[in-house]
Order: C-alpha cells, then structure tokens, then sequence
C-alpha cells in the first residue's frame, strides 16, 4: 500500500537532493525496489535517500512528467507486437517534450530523459519518449537523420560507398 | 552499448545516440519502418554497430529462407529481402549483413523451402539462424533438395516447434526414427510405401500431426496397434493415413464389426453413409485419420471426397455423418484401461 503523503528524498548523480511524494515514485520500478531493499518501516517519514544514477536537472524533468502522470493505472500495460504505432502520444507529454525543442541541447534533453527513463524503471515516460524519438526519424533521409540526431558521419568514403551498396542488396 | 555493460556516463557522453542502451533503440526501431533501420547504419559507425545489436521483430507475412536455381533468398519483412547467388562470397555475404542488420530476430512463424541442403548446408541454415526466435519452423523439403544433414536444421533444441514436410519422396528410416516429436510430420504425394515397423515407430514417438500418404501394412495389427497407441496418449495428437478400402473392411473386422450390412442394422443410415457402402464394393482409397483422447475428435474417422464417417467411443455425434458404434468399440475402451 502506498500512503499519498509519504515522502522520499533521492540523491542525485550530481549530489542535489529531492524530496517527492511516493504518490509519484510508485511509477519507478527502480525506487520502489529500492525502498522495498531497504526493508524499512512503511510508516518512517522521511524515507532514507535513495540514490539515483540520474542528475538534477534530468530528474527536474522526470518529476514533472511523473506529476502531471501520478494517477495513471498501474502496471503500465505491456505492448503488444501489434501495438508498435507511435502517433498516440497524449497532448500534454507532447507540449511536454515540444519544450524542449527551444533549448540549445534538445536533443541531449531527450536522451538523458529516455536514459533517465530507462535507469529508474519508468515505463509510461520510457515509452512516451522513444515513440518521440522515433516520430523525429520516420521517413527521414541519412542526411537528415545525420542532422536530427546530431551525428558526425566518421565513414571513409569507401565505407560509406559499401553500406550503400548493402543497404541497397537488402532492398533488392 | 552490449547487453550487461552498466557505464555511467555523463550527460555530454550521454548526448549521443549510439551510447543509448541496446533495448532502447530496439523499441524505437519497433516504431520505425524496416527502410530506417537501414538508414540509421548508415548515419555513422557507431549507429551502424548500435543497429547490429538491436533485436528484429521480423513480419510472418513475409519470413522465408527461400532456394531458387540460382539463388538464395531470406526474407523478413517487405523490404527486408536479401538474396545472393550459391557461390561462397554471396552466401559469406548474406550471413555478413543478416548479423550487420540485427542481433537477434523474432517472428511468430518462419518457412523454409526450395533450400537444396546440399549446396546449402544445414551448418550454414543454422549459422543464418542463429539467435532466432520462431514460434513455428516449416520445412518444406523435396527429393533433391534432401540430406539427411536437415536434422540437425530441425532438432535445434527448443528453438521452435516444427512441422516437416517431404513432398515428393520417402526419407532415410534412420532420419525418420531419429526426428524429435514434431507438431507436424508429412509424408506428402510418394509412391513409396512406408514400412510398417517405421510407421508404428512414429506413431510411438508422437508427433502432434503425423501423416503419410502410403504405408506397407504387413496386416491390420498393425493399424489396430496405431489406433491403440494413439487412444493411450493423453496429449493431443493425429495419425493420418491412405488406406485401401480392402485394408478398412479387413480393420472393421478385426475391432469386431460384420462388414456393411452390421452398420446399416445399427445405424438406419442416410444416403451419405449409404454412398459409402456402395462405394466400399470397389478398391477405393480412404485416409483414415486416427485422433488421441484429449483431441475435441478422440476417435477415428475415414473420409474420402464424397464422405466422412466417425467412429467415437465417448461422443454421440448428432450429425448425418456420425456413426456411434458403442458396442463395438468396446474393443478401444479396453484398451484405455491397460
């Protein structure tokens, strides 16, 4: 049983602290492993600080989204194969990432978030932030997957000559 | 980054897309059309080493090995074809790019046909297999395509379940012997009869679906003892087999039945069941197929194209074509309490 007005503190890779309800930490696998490992009294306030391998500024963002999610039903349902369609993101994660879009680092915001997702057991975020990465690459060129993921192309002409070539094989 | 690194990286190491964990991509991917798999290898080597570790939920509508004269073709999707002619640096080729394009590949089912094992071997069919994932194999398997090398294609252990079909030719009786249980065995459109040693020897082993279009019954003993070992299996299975009419009547005797005129007595039949009668005056080809206890069928039932008849000892069938012989299938009751 979670008690909405249960508090844990998480420390952060960068040193800062939280505090949050566990209202929306029972969305982190991660944490609620954590806790139920520390084997504490479900009735101490506060928790003991649970250390999460994510930084400040990334968690800032994971807390938001988990506030906006904390009464989304749990577990999280699993996908199915045929489940596999990305434009059913809700408005509000939307406008959510579209943030974002306006930071010089945007992108890095996105991997740190869908890192951050993924490290703390958050399937709904993890879900949400994939299916937008994936919405930003559908039907593009090499080139413009180049400039969205912010890649150097590092192939020698011949290489990139090559995978041509097989990509083109595999098409056949 | 590979299954089982744990690196912590710092939010700039982090920024770039290559470091994301290996399942990740593989669900972005899941997202993505199969042409963007292959755009994404090509952005960067780093991507093109990320790609070649992510899993691939291959398309059953298309997922083939398939062997033509002059090429082979595996396919896992609608784009996903690649083919290559049988010379060493094309089939090199094609094991090459299917661990380039992903590490492990997932597809509810997966067909192999027209594959000559020998010019492929089944060393190399498993090599392009390797790190699959299939609910159900299908080989299709001819004459010429055959090498009793194919069993170590369809004994890979718990990968699938399979269904094997030579078409065409009977195979070696030690291949035969040797197959695992199969969820279907077929022994399709052969003029070589099957001995009756080898037959009941696959009977025993089990395969969910065993059928084969010719047998060499020394006597009726033989299909009573199919029959038999079939009722005693408490796990679904079907025997299918083309049987001489003769072979029936002389089977209908042996569990006890007094040829026609018995089943007209007890049955007051229709015209179907009477078609049959008549037609049973002639040499007529039957497929006798024989069903285990826990099938919805438990029993058996001839059937040729103009009609079906069912024998079933725990069912009263209420259509025109059931045929309840509860006396005389005593004979299969008995054998249920050995």
């Amino acid at each position: 049983r979670i008690y909405p007005l249960m508090r844990v503190t998480l420390t952060t890779s960068d040193g800062a602290s939280v505090t949050v309800s566990r209202q929306l930490t029972k969305h982190s696998g991660f944490i609620e492993k954590a806790i139920t490992d520390m084997a504490v009294d479900d009735n101490a306030v506060p928790l003991s600080a649970v250390a999460v391998d994510v930084d400040d500024a990334t968690l800032k963002l994971v807390i938001e989204w988990l506030t906006e999610h904390r009464d989304d039903a749990l577990p999280y349902p699993e996908k199915t194969d045929e489940e596999r369609r990305a434009d059913d993101i809700p408005a509000w994660d939307q406008a959510f990432v579209q943030k974002w879009d306006t930071k010089e680092d945007q992108q890095q915001t996105l991997y740190a978030v869908i890192t951050a997702a993924d490290k703390l057991d958050i399937k709904g975020l993890l879900d949400m932030t994939c299916k937008t990465l994936a919405n930003k690459i559908n039907g593009k060129t090499v080139e413009e997957m180049r400039e969205i993921l912010q890649l150097e192309c590092d192939f020698t002409e011949e290489e990139l000559a090559e995978i041509r070539k097989e990509n083109a094989w595999c098409e056949n | 980054m590979a299954d089982g690194e744990h690196i912590s990286l710092s939010r700039d190491e982090m920024a770039r897309p290559e470091w994301l964990p290996t399942e990740i991509w593989t669900d972005i991917l899941s997202h993505l059309p199969d042409r963007d798999r292959l755009s994404l290898r090509a952005c960067s080597r780093g991507m093109e080493h990320a790609i070649s570790l992510t899993d691939f939920q291959a398309d059953y509508n298309y997922c083939r090995l398939a062997g033509y004269p002059d090429k082979l073709m595996l396919r896992l999707s609608k784009w996903i074809r690649m083919k290559t002619d049988y010379s060493e640096e094309g089939l090199d080729k094609l094991l090459h790019m299917r661990k380039r394009l992903f590490r492990r590949v997932f597809s509810i089912a997966m067909t192999i046909s027209g594959v000559n094992f020998n010019i492929v071997s089944a060393e190399y069919v498993n090599c392009l297999l390797e790190d699959t994932k299939f609910g159900e194999l299908t080989l299709i398997i001819h004459a010429r395509e055959y090498n009793h090398d194919i069993l170590d294609v369809l004994q890979k252990p718990a990968r699938y379940t399979v269904r094997v079909i030579f078409k065409g030719f009977m195979p070696d009786r030690k291949l035969l012997t040797d197959l695992h249980p199969m969820r279907i065995l077929k022994i399709d459109q052969t003029a070589t009869p099957l001995d009756h040693d080898v037959f009941l020897t696959l009977v025993k082993n089990r395969h969910r679906s065993f059928a084969v279009s010719c047998v060499a019954f020394d006597s009726t003993q033989t299909v009573l003892d199919a029959v038999k070992s079939v009722a005693l299996n408490s796990e679904s299975q079907k025997v299918s087999i083309v049987v001489q009419w003769s072979t029936i009547c002389e089977f209908l005797t042996l569990i006890g039945f007094e040829r026609t005129e018995r089943i007209i007595h007890y049955r007051f039949f229709d015209r179907h069941v009477s078609t049959f009668i008549k037609t049973s005056e002639h040499e007529l080809i039957f497929e006798l197929r024989i069903y285990s206890h826990s099938d919805p069928k438990y029993g058996f039932e001839l059937k040729n194209d103009n009609v079906i008849v069912k024998f079933s000892p725990v069912k009263l069938y209420s259509d025109d074509y059931s045929l309840i012989i509860e006396n005389k299938l005593a004979t299969l009751d008995v054998t249920y309490e050995n």
